[in-house]
């Protein structure tokens, strides 16, 4: 086989290699970049690069962020007595899109799942323990996915938390249960928080 | 509920066939190996996604095709119609489609269509191991109650992970661990505890139908029982909390050779159903006639407890259980079958005249599969 273009097959191959793209998308994809205006590709291409140059993990909660510590963590109006415990940084974008939360975050990064290989130390659970220490923390919401591993890891760092004189409560009624939090409607990620439950 | 009709691509033996059937009693007849049983199979696969002979989807696949779809039209006991498609393809897996819309979890669609199957197996529910008899109250309950299903399959997931734990603890001979795995059995405990509970429930009320399943059948059982005693103690469980609290215990007596052995020793996955008749063990005593009449009578008896629960008479699925059965006890089965509370059956059997009279001038009760088949595509 031969190609008429090295360069379209080479964009092709690196647009499938994103998720939930298989070679048909990726075709279209390239098809569709090849009518783009350059400018309009320049933007394209430098917005990929500034994902990987400028934004790093904030320090303190550990999500995705272009200054450190991130806008949240550093804003004034926030509770930050309060601390939504999170698996990735997309949660954090979905609770925020629910207006309904004033308090800080922190990633954890995932959570604790043997098949995958990741136990309870290559997560944030450590620096979490950090911030309830070092802090005037009264409350935390576990805010992981109603999942086992979310359950198990809810289960494992509500135990850590015990000794702590502080309220620990888990998001729990409203999301479909196997529900995944990143896809959660705003209504209904707003009612379970509201309706979080002490664990 | 009613399978009005059904098309199959790349199904087993079936390269593309299009089969209707009666709302009542249908016999479907031809020599072996023409794929009768595949018919049943393939309804089943409508009915709660996947096969009862097989938990393979590769092996139903037409050998060399590259998919295989199943279409099936049913209608409800309140005129209802419901159109289910399921497509495989190696590599994507199964979608289920119901009317036209895309169902993500098979566990959203399982219970809408009640089935029950009666098969030459059956005997292996009272005389085969403990797994029988957990897949036989298992599947009734998950057609029943979406919950239950729901538990079933967290249940499994947090199995599978407590005994990775386990194992990797016992692979790198590392510690113990300890709050990890308490993390694993509070939920284990949690979804173990609601099923062995939702399973007492299920005993209670199934003892009663399965008396009246025998009573129907004939005198050559009697006095069944039927005891259900979880996480193998003689301890009355009460409500959940109870359960709860027993299961923690058993837990952490086993804590040791857990973690010698690298397997979760306890819980729902590890609990027997026990079957008594006469008062007598019927896995040690029973004779082969008695299990295949057991089996009979616990099929029926499901059938009544999916009518009681889902409201909907289920499907019965016979895949070749007359040719094992006498004369006697063929018209005595036929005429249950008639009897107005039985929905649907789809029977299948190597020769049709094994019915003798019984089938009467019904004539449309029964499908050649090889006439049918050529007619219909
Ligand atoms: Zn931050």
């Amino acid at each position: 086989m031969q190609f008429t273009s090295e360069s379209v097959e080479t964009l092709v191959e690196q647009f499938s290699r994103l998720p939930t793209i298989g070679r048909k998308t990726a075709r279209r994809l390239v098809a569709f970049v090849l009518k783009m205006p350059r400018d309009q590709v320049e933007l394209l291409a430098s917005a990929l690069i500034a994902v990987k140059d400028r934004v790093i993990h904030c320090s303190n909660c550990f999500t995705v962020t272009d200054t450190d510590p991130c806008p949240i963590c550093s804003s004034a109006k926030r509770d930050s007595t309060t601390i939504c415990v999170v698996e990735e940084p997309g949660d954090v974008t979905a609770i925020e899109r629910t207006h309904g939360y004033n308090g800080v975050y922190h990633v954890l990064g995932g959570v604790i799942s043997p098949l995958d290989g990741i136990g309870p130390e290559d997560l944030r659970i450590r620096e979490l323990l950090a911030r309830v220490q070092n802090s005037s923390i009264t409350e935390v919401i576990l805010g992981v996915n109603p999942n086992v591993e979310g359950d198990t890891t809810a289960y494992y760092i509500s135990e850590l938390l015990r000794p702590f004189d502080i309220q620990i409560s888990r998001l729990a009624r409203g999301i479909p249960i196997g529900g995944n939090l990143e896809f959660t409607d705003e209504a209904t990620l707003g009612r379970a928080l509201e309706s979080r439950v002490a664990v | 509920m009613v399978i009005k009709r059904i098309s199959l691509k790349q199904f087993r033996a079936h390269e593309e066939s299009v089969l209707a059937f009666h709302p009542g009693l249908n016999i479907i007849s031809g020599p072996n190996g023409t794929g009768k049983t595949n018919i049943l199979e393939a309804v089943h696969y409508l009915c709660l996604t996947k096969s009862f002979l097989t938990s393979n989807d590769r092996y139903v696949l037409r050998h060399g095709a590259p998919f295989f779809e199943i279409i099936g039209d049913f209608e409800s006991s309140t005129g209802q119609s419901l159109v289910v498609r399921i497509a495989f393809l190696p590599g994507e897996g199964k979608k289920i489609f119901v009317n036209g819309v895309h169902v993500p979890r098979a566990s959203d669609f399982v219970g809408r269509i009640p089935v029950v199957v009666f098969s030459p197996d059956d005997y292996v529910i009272t005389a085969g191991g403990p797994e029988e008899r957990r897949r036989f109250i298992d599947t009734i309950i998950s057609q029943s109650s979406r919950i239950y299903l729901d538990d079933l399959i967290r249940y499994r997931r947090t199995l599978k992970q407590r005994n990775e734990l386990l194992q990797s603890i016992k692979r790198r001979r590392g510690p113990m661990h300890s709050e990890q795995i308490s993390s694993w059995s509070r939920e284990l405990v949690d979804i173990g505890s609601r099923i062995i509970h939702s399973r007492l429930l299920f005993i209670e009320r199934f003892s009663r139908l399965l008396d009246e399943a025998c009573r129907r059948i004939g005198s050559e059982i009697e006095e069944p029982r039927i005891f259900y005693r979880p996480l193998s103690g003689d301890a009355k469980l009460g409500d959940v909390e109870e359960i709860k609290e027993v299961f923690s215990n058993v837990l952490q007596k086993c804590a040791h050779r857990e973690w010698e052995r690298g397997l979760t020793l306890a819980g729902p996955h590890r609990d027997d159903l026990h079957f008594e008749l006469d008062g007598m063990p019927v896995r040690r005593f029973a004779s082969q006639g008695q299990h295949r009449t057991f089996g009979l009578a616990l099929k029926l008896a499901q059938y009544s407890f999916l009518l009681e629960t889902v409201e909907e008479p289920p499907l019965l699925l016979l895949d070749d259980v007359f040719d094992n059965l006498d004369h006697t006890r063929i018209g005595l089965f036929f005429s249950i079958l008639h009897e107005s509370e039985m929905g649907q059956s789809l029977i299948t059997a190597a020769r049709k005249d094994i019915f003798g009279e019984l089938l009467g001038e019904n004539s449309d009760h029964h499908l050649d599969i090889r006439e049918t088949i050529a007619s219909e595509v």
